[in-house]
């Protein structure tokens, strides 16, 4: 089965998504309260608590060595049975006694569950008639929205159905943490925020697939979620489908023509992860503003320590988010009521966020390890001579939309839409600020590199702000008014006319070599094979089978020996498995020259060149010794080589039943 | 028409109420009232149905009324009187019975041990198993004594229960729906198994989880069958079949030359259907046999769910807390070594399978003096008079303090025993069983918890003649989470082998906690004998 025919992709997607449905929709609705009257916002909320719930669990049983599906799976038994069993005695016991009845009555032949499920089938059925019946504008609305969530699905998912290989170099990084913490190893290179890797393994664990489907897959599935968070801040705050229309088109289909890293769309990043939090936080924030309810606080405050315990950056564009949002309120109110006491709430609960998202640092200390060094460089690394960008048409009507909100300001009514709008010019104009001038005053190349990406994300709100007030000036002019009704169609249409081909970004190997490595966990039973191969490889095998770079192969195995034979010794390597996979690229697989890792990569292409030379001699003095090497697999590209060993009976027995038996 | 003629018109009516009263005045010499009398009779298995049929009474209660008419004309004044002592000789041929029926009960285990000793191979193992097949077959084991403890422990506790009364058609129906019930739960657990695996992929359909399933439902059916005949007291039939089921095995492997797996597999499934025909054989003739053999319309399922679901529970919880320690220990991810959520480790069964042969002769005593104590009480209770129930309480309690000896002392022999059995057997075969580290240290571990569960055993025989199944349960619901917190921490933290400890800590918990019951119980002798009556 290939990796891109429909069955093979049908059949991970499946699971993939099954795992999402089971973790994040079906276990929230059993274990936590359901507070929110809107089910898009109780959805939402659900989502945040598992997603914390997850993460703080994860961490614990990493660190006390027992993360596995039976600790998970017994935690959230025991969660799910507490809320589901009466909190005092007698309604335990009528809880208990109703079920005993039910099922007695059903042994006399008094109940009969076909009935039962008979009824309430046709209750069903005959409820969803009902509903069919009325199908009126705002069905329109969800079809217009399912259809341009379709397109911004197909852009995104396209590459990870057609290509095995990994988006981005960054990727191996995060599938090697993946599995990791999938073995219970907390921070194996180095302090740096696990939560995203703990997400990650812990939807492995219940989807049951090789972690590269959950690689390929959650990147595009992640960056699809901020886009739906774009729908739900917009339409649940200013309460305007066509104004959502606009912040989805903007980030899920025109992103491509914002500074953001486009093919960041597709890469399984962290810092992407976060990002998916910020937003659906803020309306939180924006309703706990309004009508100053604990649970909207304690939302808010979940979706910003899952952001802290994701990733450092986009816990600095959440805080930033929050700042903007509570200077807007305080500009609305100007400081009356109980405006101050919210506001040193959210400081407060800030300052708690901050602790929280910090603890897992306190945790690395104390386990030894030091800061991920890559990081903290990165995070530091101050440049020369900083630029302000070039900007084009969507940063020039991003800023155009803030200025139709500057100036609308003054004349809106209507709380909610006075704040967004507030809301919109402090956020928008600190990112603007920040990508414009940022890296040129502080010279940090974090903040040059990234806050392309961080004003990207403010432009679908920028310009659904600005088309907003845009549409209720329109509105006003009473010929205008029953032509609006196009809009929507109108925008969509041209919006769709410029959509962009699905992202394609680069990888680091041939998609072929992924192929055969799925190829082989397929056909074998995991830790009984060996890959030998480059250094991806080795975040691919580990967990499934056995790794060895190229490398050491050559420098360590005798080729007139049979079955891999260390230098000076006789027998065959008793801890390498039965079953031996040796690639070798028959041409390098390189990044274009334009991608700016090239220079960086070159020196490895140029070993990788050498020792594939090598491997061909090796490969040559072997196969005139002995016959037990066979070709698994070639192409043009790549060439992979199978040597098997048959293990003795006695092999066998000791595998079964230990020393006892000789 | 007079209801009195109606009730009594012929001879066998006659004959069957002079049964029932005397039945009736065994269990309560001067019941209080009427309604007392009704209590015994459905205590006796008397329904409405089985009256009308019967004696043609409206229901229960007018039977009731009748036969405390019969006593009240007929007032007997029986002395306080000792029953017939049985004769040295009868009480010792009694009791060595009942010692070699425990001991045959683990017959078809040696047999087994046996055959793999010599032919390497029995009914379910085979020496050179790819550790995958012994993978499946070890979870295809421990699935079928899951599912189908509560099944045995219901089927023995209702079987018996209208098997002493002679009423074979009633035990063989009642027997046989719980054996339905039985299969049904096992092709719902194999559906709902499947379609887990479809979920989370935990293993391979072809090559592992068609294994899984096949080996469960054979063996399902083949534990099904055996708590029939142990019933039928048919114990050596069972082991026939399993030297049998060798027998085809070798047949099918050696001589026609097919694949292990091949031929245990056609041989479990030949056995399981000898099995359940044997089964139905034997209740057809045993109801041939029994003068009692009159269909009557059983009590309603409700009612006797509901009074048999302690003992289904326990039998469920019961061979849970044997087999868990064996998941936690499998389902280790140490070294990397974990192909599978579940992975089969031989050194691991070695050491538990080696030490369950300590518990033979243990099974057998505690056969042999539950049956004296059961024996004795039955004579006591006419013995003393209500004013010396702290007298009986007192002699009881000692009685089981000398029983509680007996068993300790025994099975600490029997460990011992067992321990220098294995090791001997080794030298003598020139294969050292016990040269693995691990396999040595979970056979101590586990020898010394099969000594501290044998009491357990014992006491929970004891408080279920005292129908008091519930104290057993709640103690056993706790054991087995401890062992399983246990075994899974110590696993995870430690080392795989000392999944071990789980069992030992749990039996600690039984043995204390049962023997405190058990205390408890021979404390207010004469309120749990009326209760239990």
């Amino acid at each position: 089965m290939s990796y891109s025919s429909l069955s093979n992709q049908l059949f991970h997607m499946g699971h993939f998504l099954f795992s999402i449905f089971l973790l994040f929709n079906v276990l929230p609705r059993f274990i936590f309260i359901q507070h929110q009257k809107v089910k898009m916002d109780q959805w939402v909320s659900n989502f945040f608590r598992m997603v914390l719930l997850v993460i703080v669990m994860g961490y614990c049983l990493v660190l006390l060595k027992l993360f596995e599906v039976l600790a998970i799976g017994t935690i959230f038994i025991l969660l799910i049975l507490k809320s589901l069993i009466p909190k005092n005695k007698e309604s335990q016991e009528e809880f208990t006694n109703r079920g005993m009845t039910w099922f007695l009555d059903y042994l006399d032949g008094l109940i009969s569950p076909f009935t039962h499920l008979l009824t309430w089938y046709r209750e069903k059925r005959k409820s969803w008639r009902g509903k069919r019946a009325k199908f009126s504008f705002v069905h329109t609305q969800i079809l217009i929205l399912c259809f341009t969530l379709a397109v911004v699905l197909y852009i995104r998912f396209y590459n990870a159905w057609i290509n095995a290989a990994p988006s981005m170099s960054d990727a191996y990084v995060t599938l090697a943490w993946m599995k990791y913490i999938s073995g219970r190893e907390l921070f194996h290179d180095g302090i740096y925020p696990q939560g995203f890797h703990i997400y990650l393994a812990t939807i492995k664990k219940f989807a049951a697939i090789d972690a590269l489907y959950i690689l390929n897959y959650m990147g595009p599935f992640n960056s699809f979620l901020i886009t739906v968070g774009f729908y739900f801040l917009t339409v649940r705050w200013v309460k305007h489908f066509p104004t959502a229309l606009v912040a989805v088109l903007t980030y899920g289909i025109l992103g491509i023509y914002t500074p953001m890293g486009w093919e960041r769309q597709v890469a399984s990043n962290s810092q992407e992860f976060a990002f998916l939090f910020v937003f659906p936080s803020m309306f939180f924030l924006k309703k706990y503003f309004m009508n100053g309810k604990q649970k909207d606080l304690l939302t808010f405050s979940i979706g910003i320590t899952i952001t802290g315990l994701v990733h450092s950056f986009a816990y600095a564009f959440a805080v930033m988010a929050t700042a903007s949002l509570s200077i807007a309120y305080i500009t609305m109110t100007k400081g009356r009521g109980d405006c101050v006491k919210k506001v040193i709430t959210i400081i407060l609960s800030g300052a708690l966020v901050t602790i929280i998202s910090l603890i897992p640092m306190g945790i690395g200390f104390l386990l030894g390890k030091s800061y991920h060094a890559s990081t903290v460089n990165y995070l530091f690394e101050q440049g020369q001579v900083f630029n302000r960008p070039t900007l084009h048409f969507m940063d020039y009507l991003a800023l155009s939309s803030l200025l139709i909100q500057i100036g609308r300001n003054r004349w809106i009514r209507n709380k909610d839409q006075k704040l967004f709008t507030l809301f919109t010019i402090w956020f928008g104009g600190s990112l603007f600020f920040l990508y414009y001038f940022g890296g040129s005053i502080t010279h940090s190349v974090l903040i040059d590199s990234r806050s392309g990406d961080l004003w990207a994300l403010g432009l679908p709100i920028c310009i659904a702000g600005g088309f907003l007030q845009c549409y209720l000036i329109l509105r006003r002019i009473k010929w205008l008014k029953r032509k609006l009704r196009y809009v929507v169609p109108l925008v969509l249409s041209s919006i769709l006319l410029l959509s962009p081909p699905p992202i394609n970004p680069y990888k680091m190997e041939w998609n072929s070599s992924v192929e055969q490595y799925l190829r082989i966990t397929e056909s074998y039973r995991p830790k009984t094979w060996t890959i030998i191969s480059q250094e991806e490889g080795y975040a691919l095998t580990f967990d499934g089978g056995f790794h060895m770079y190229l490398s050491d192969l050559l420098n360590n195995y005798d080729p007139t020996k049979i079955s891999m034979t260390r230098n000076g010794k006789h027998e065959p390597d008793p801890y390498i498995p039965k079953d031996i996979f040796i690639f070798r690229e028959k041409k390098i697989f390189m990044v274009s020259k334009t991608n700016s890792i090239y220079e960086m990569m070159k020196p490895k292409y140029e070993r990788r060149e050498l020792e594939n030379k090598k491997l061909e001699d090796w490969m040559r003095i072997y196969t005139n010794h002995f016959s037990n090497m066979s070709i698994y697999y070639e192409d043009d590209n790549l060439i992979v080589y199978h040597l098997h060993r048959d293990l003795t009976k006695d092999e066998k027995s000791v595998q079964i039943w230990g020393e006892s038996k000789n | 028409m007079n209801r009195r003629e109606y009730i009594l018109p012929s001879h066998y009516r006659q004959k069957e109420f002079n049964h029932l009263l005397s039945e009736i005045l065994k269990r309560h010499m001067q019941p209080e009232d009427p309604y007392e009398i009704a209590a015994l009779l459905e205590s006796l298995g008397w329904n409405d149905h089985r009256v009308q049929n019967t004696f043609g009474a409206q229901d229960v209660f007018e039977l009731a009324n009748e036969i405390w008419s019969a006593i009240q004309r007929k007032v007997v004044f029986v002395p306080f009187a000792g029953n017939q002592n049985n004769s040295k000789k009868d009480l010792i041929i009694e009791l060595l019975r009942s010692f070699l029926r425990g001991l045959i009960f683990a017959l078809p285990m040696a047999i087994s041990v046996f055959s793999m000793i010599t032919l390497k191979f029995s009914l379910w193992s085979y020496e050179y198993l790819s550790v995958e097949l012994a993978t499946c077959i070890a979870i295809g084991t421990i699935m079928s004594f899951v599912n189908v403890g509560g099944y045995t422990q219901a089927i023995a506790r209702r079987g018996f229960f209208y098997i002493y009364q002679g009423y074979y058609n009633m035990a063989k129906r009642i027997t046989f729906y719980f054996i339905r019930i039985g299969y049904i739960s096992c092709i719902l657990l194999s559906v709902f198994v499947y379609i887990f695996n479809l979920v989370f992929n935990l293993f391979p359909f072809q090559t592992m989880l068609i294994y899984i399933i096949v080996y469960f439902f054979f063996l399902n059916a083949i534990w099904l069958s055996v708590t029939v005949m142990y019933i039928l007291r048919r114990e050596l039939t069972f082991t026939g079949l399993i030297i049998l089921g060798i027998g085809f095995v070798y047949v099918i492997k050696d001589v026609l030359g097919f694949d292990i797996i091949v031929a245990q597999i056609i041989s479990l499934l030949l056995i399981s259907l000898i099995g359940s025909l044997l089964v139905l054989y034997y209740f057809k003739s045993e109801e041939k046999r029994s003068e009692k053999s009159i269909s009557i319309k059983l009590p309603r399922m409700s009612i006797t769910l509901y009074s048999i679901a302690p003992y289904f529970y326990y039998g469920f919880l019961y061979f849970t807390f044997l087999f868990v320690d064996r998941v936690m220990a499998w389902s280790v991810n140490d070294q990397g070594y974990m192909p599978y959520v579940i992975w089969f480790r031989g050194q691991y069964e070695l050491g538990l399978d080696f030490a369950l042969m300590a518990l033979i002769i243990p099974m057998g005593v505690s056969e042999v003096i539950v049956s004296k104590l059961m024996y004795d009480l039955i004579k006591s209770q006419k013995i003393f008079l209500g004013h010396e129930a702290p007298k009986m309480s007192k002699m009881y309690l000692s009685m089981y303090f000398r029983m509680f000896l007996i068993v300790i002392v025994t099975t600490c022999i029997s460990a011992i025993l067992c321990y220098w059995g294995v090791h001997w057997l080794g030298i003598k075969m020139g294969r050292e069983f016990l040269a693995d580290p691990i396999t040595h240290f979970v056979f101590i571990v586990a020898l010394i918890s099969y000594v501290i569960l044998s009491v357990f055993l014992m006491n929970a025989v004891i408080l279920f003649s005292l129908s008091q199944p519930f104290m057993v349960t709640n103690v056993l619901t706790w054991a087995l989470i401890l062992n399983v917190v246990t075994g899974f921490l110590l696993t995870r933290w430690v080392h795989y082998s000392f999944a071990v400890f789980g069992p030992l800590i749990g039996s600690i918990i039984l043995m204390i906690y049962s023997t405190f019951q058990v205390r408890k119980v021979l404390k207010n002798l004469d309120y749990y004998l009326y209760a239990a009556s």
